[in-house]
């Protein structure tokens, strides 16, 4: 268990480097200058010529070979230096930690949310096979699908801000903030997720060992909750690791429509303003948020199943 | 079960910590007024200019030298007042005396030499090029300029403010903005809010108001419903769709004030086809500004027809005959310079080439994209094909440096006091320029040097005529700044500068 987790972590540095490794290069295939995108932000549209948009890529390294560029990066990021964002000058990983409460508190409310809605109705939907419940439960699975997140969010707003004044319009701090983007977030990811607790349910209830249980006559709610539920929880598990690695990265249309301070927007804004120290810094924190989440996952299976044993495998 | 009580312990564990560095707690009787923007302050330095809606929280922290009425009329502002010399190069300033900074160091000529020195994003920009800067004494500075300039209407900007010099610590590390304005910066939460209070020892008239918090919200449906619900008192920049919902609003005062800004029609006058003026001019005769006005923006804005100056701009002339939509005058134009319907597709040829633009737009507003389909629509019945596209700042950038486009919709440029910088968009000095007129760059150089008030008044009313007659860009629309408040928010008048908000005078009353 030990050397598994290890050797997960490990691998944590190999992701690492080849992500931000081609976020770095894909993003200097995209069109537009670094250099007259951070002239641009530390002098504005109007007042840009070409002398201190020059003088900027010198100043900035940005003139350098993109191999040194990385390498420069890399060498930083080595000793630990995040470097500072090339468009606020405040230190890249300020700036992310600021964000990354408001981050964590709606991913882990988004996912709550979205088990509390969609486990039960997806075994229902498994329980009640072929029943006006499994339509019931499909059809909203569907419309969580298909409704976008922003225009949802919207509706929410009016109806449970401008209507009932039950909770604030936007903004972050306390938990009657966090209800309605929560609420957006995880109803989109219900949906997924309830799809797939009633097909993976489906599949385990016809397995021999349920089926040999039914013959022992153990009562079906126990057959349920003690043997079915388990095991269809693996592949739902693997689903929320997914979602969360998602969720982590920012949810942007969330962060924008509920004025969320979360890391998406911040991402999608060091992307427009080709502000490279930030994006690599976004970038790598987000790789190894994303590998401990999935570690978490794998870590869960043993629990699920006491088959799974990762020893074996080294 | 136990498996959901570590759940909620875990997530409640996680959460809280976070939920307690809520902002201040507000109670509703009290002055404080809540500002919803679309965009965070990103910087408080002078070394950088302040984008976005950074500049209307700078507005209330920084003050200029040199101010501007409601009506962009220039007034005393941390100067007393001004002299030149005859050359129009060196400007002597007299500042204002008993003036603190928020931190108490006193406001003198020190601190004007800091705020244009070396470290300020307009010295370093070049944007303002000062031979050099000296205190004549405590309370006099004077500015020597490599060229005339008209300087006092540069310093009115609120990008380029007058900053404490200490700011900056021992080490030249910024420590926080020090500034004159009627408001102090107490906290910042990024991306959420700026909370300033009072300055107390404010050398002008107080503010009632005890606190002044702007709420970041960076969708603009959301910062209505919050205008709406009262989580908010004052939304600035209301987008022209909003304003007849809002206005019908009882508990709302919208607000509206022409501004210096217009939208145009930029055309790459170094290729073909608008390196002809004839085809320039039949898209100018194409567009009918009149009815994007009225149609598009709600009438919100005036038609511009061509008009290069916002008429509260100073200089601007109204006596110029402005472009009247005509497409059949737009078809002749378009035929005199070889361009003909000759398949019957409805898009003119020559040559067989059919006549197709590339217009380009960015992302950011949602405004110009509505103005470019309407005259996408608009040229098409002239029988020019308009491709639009959308693209984010970085890339229109890129396009725009390397001259691969044929038309540009930008909204004002250079604009932020009466004075019309904003024609030196078309001086080929300008990388952003894209057309080549000698006689044009003499006249803007004339023009901005010259010190004859009447001469410079003659000159800049020859530059009109001429963007009119050879059409560099198209003016589309002057436009309008939209603040809308809450009721109880009084005394607040609109002013025409933008960016600049103006809260003297205004308290809170339910």
């Amino acid at each position: 268990m030990f050397r598994y987790i290890t050797r997960r972590l490990a691998a944590l540095l190999i992701v690492a480097l080849g992500v931000t490794f081609l976020t770095f290069f894909i993003m200097h295939l995209a069109p537009g200058d670094p250099a007259e995108m951070v002239a641009l932000a530390r002098y504005g549209q109007e007042n840009l010529n070409r002398e201190s948009i020059e003088l900027i890529r010198q100043e900035e390294g940005l003139d350098k070979p993109l191999y040194l560029q990385y390498g420069r990066w890399l060498q930083h990021i080595i000793r630990g230096e995040w470097g500072n964002s090339l468009s606020t000058g405040e230190p890249v990983l300020k700036e992310i930690m600021v964000r990354f409460p408001a981050t964590l508190q709606l991913t882990l409310a988004a996912l709550v949310i979205s088990l509390l809605i969609s486990l039960p109705l997806g075994i229902l939907a498994a329980v009640k096979h072929n029943t006006l419940a499994d339509y019931f439960a499909m059809t909203l699975a569907l419309l969580g699908v298909s409704i976008p997140a922003f225009w949802l969010g919207l509706l929410f707003m009016l109806l449970f801000s401008l209507i009932l004044g039950w909770f604030p319009v936007y903004g972050y701090g306390t938990l009657r903030h966090l209800v309605l983007p929560a609420l957006t977030l995880g109803c989109g990811m219900a949906a997924i997720t309830t799809r797939l607790t009633r097909s993976s349910m489906l599949e385990v209830m016809e397995q021999e060992y349920v089926i040999s249980a039914r013959a022992r006559g153990i009562k079906e709610r126990d057959i349920l909750t003690g043997h079915a539920l388990k095991n269809a929880f693996i592949p739902v598990v693997t689903m929320l690791g997914i979602q969360a690695g998602h969720l982590l990265e920012g949810a942007v249309v969330i962060e924008t429509v509920f004025a969320w301070p979360g890391l998406g927007k911040l991402l999608v804004d060091s992307i427009f303003a080709r502000d490279f120290a930030l994006i690599q810094g976004c970038v790598l924190f987000f790789a190894a948020l994303v590998v401990m989440v999935n570690l978490l996952v794998d870590i869960s299976y043993m629990y699920l199943d006491p088959r799974i044993r990762f020893e074996k495998e080294v | 079960m136990k498996k959901w009580t570590i759940l909620i312990l875990v997530f409640s564990l996680i959460c809280l910590p976070g939920c307690s560095k809520s902002g201040p707690s507000v109670s509703q009787t009290d002055q404080v007024l809540q500002i919803g923007i679309g965009t965070d302050v990103a910087n408080w330095d002078i070394v950088q200019f302040p984008d976005g809606d950074a500049r209307f929280v700078w507005s209330q922290i920084y003050e200029t030298l040199v101010r501007l009425d409601s009506d962009l009329k220039l007034m005393p502002g941390l100067a007393e007042s001004w002299d030149k010399d005859d050359s129009g190069r060196v400007w002597t300033f007299h500042l204002r005396e008993g003036v603190k900074f928020h931190d108490g160091t006193p406001f003198n000529a020190d601190a004007v030499v800091y705020s244009y020195g070396e470290r300020a994003n307009v010295t370093k920009a070049r944007t303002l090029q000062l031979e050099k800067i000296e205190p004549v004494d405590e309370y006099t500075v004077r500015f020597t300029c490599v060229k005339p300039i008209p300087l006092p209407t540069y310093l009115t900007h609120v990008a380029w403010p007058i900053a404490s010099p200490s700011s900056i610590d021992a080490e030249g590390n910024f420590t926080g903005p020090v500034g004159t304005g009627p408001f102090k910066l107490a906290q910042q939460l990024k991306g959420q809010e700026v909370v300033l209070v009072r300055n107390d020892d404010y050398w002008g008239k107080k503010s009632k108001l005890e606190q002044v918090i702007f709420k970041v919200i960076p969708d603009a449906s959301t910062r209505m419903i919050a205008l709406t619900s009262g989580d908010i008192d004052m939304s600035i920049k209301v987008p022209e769709s909003e304003v007849k919902v809002l206005e019908k609003d009882t508990n709302i005062t919208v607000h509206r004030k022409l501004t210096t800004f217009t939208d145009f029609l930029q055309f790459n006058c170094a290729r073909t086809p608008f390196n002809d003026v004839k085809v320039r001019k039949a898209v100018a005769y194409a567009i009918d500004s009149e009815s994007i006005v009225k149609n598009i923006l709600d009438g919100i804005g005036i038609a511009a027809r061509g008009r290069a100056y916002s008429p509260v701009m100073m200089y601007c002339d109204d006596n110029l005959p402005l472009f009247a939509t005509d497409s059949n005058k737009s078809k002749e134009l378009l035929a005199e310079a070889g361009f003909k319907d000759t398949d019957g597709d409805g898009i003119v040829e020559k040559n067989g080439q059919p006549l197709e633009i590339d217009a380009l737009i960015s992302t950011w507003s949602s405004r110009q994209q509505r103005e470019a389909e309407a005259c996408q629509a608009q040229l098409a019945q002239a029988g020019i094909k308009a491709d639009i596209k959308v693209l984010e700042t970085a890339a229109m950038d890129q396009l725009e440096s390397q001259g691969d486009f044929d038309v540009l919709l930008r909204s004002g440029f250079f604009v932020w006091g009466p004075y019309p910088h904003h024609i030196k968009i078309h001086h080929s000095k300008n990388y952003k320029s894209h057309y080549k007129n000698e006689a044009y760059d003499l006249l803007a150089e004339q023009a901005e040097a010259i010190q004859d008030e009447n001469k410079k008044a003659q000159l800049y009313s020859q530059i009109q005529k001429m963007i009119l007659d050879e059409v560099p860009a198209y003016y589309i629309v002057h436009e309008e700044k939209v603040i809308a408040t809450r009721n109880r928010v009084k005394g607040y008048q609109i002013t025409a500068e933008d960016p600049w908000l103006e809260l003297s005078g205004v308290y809170l009353q339910d």
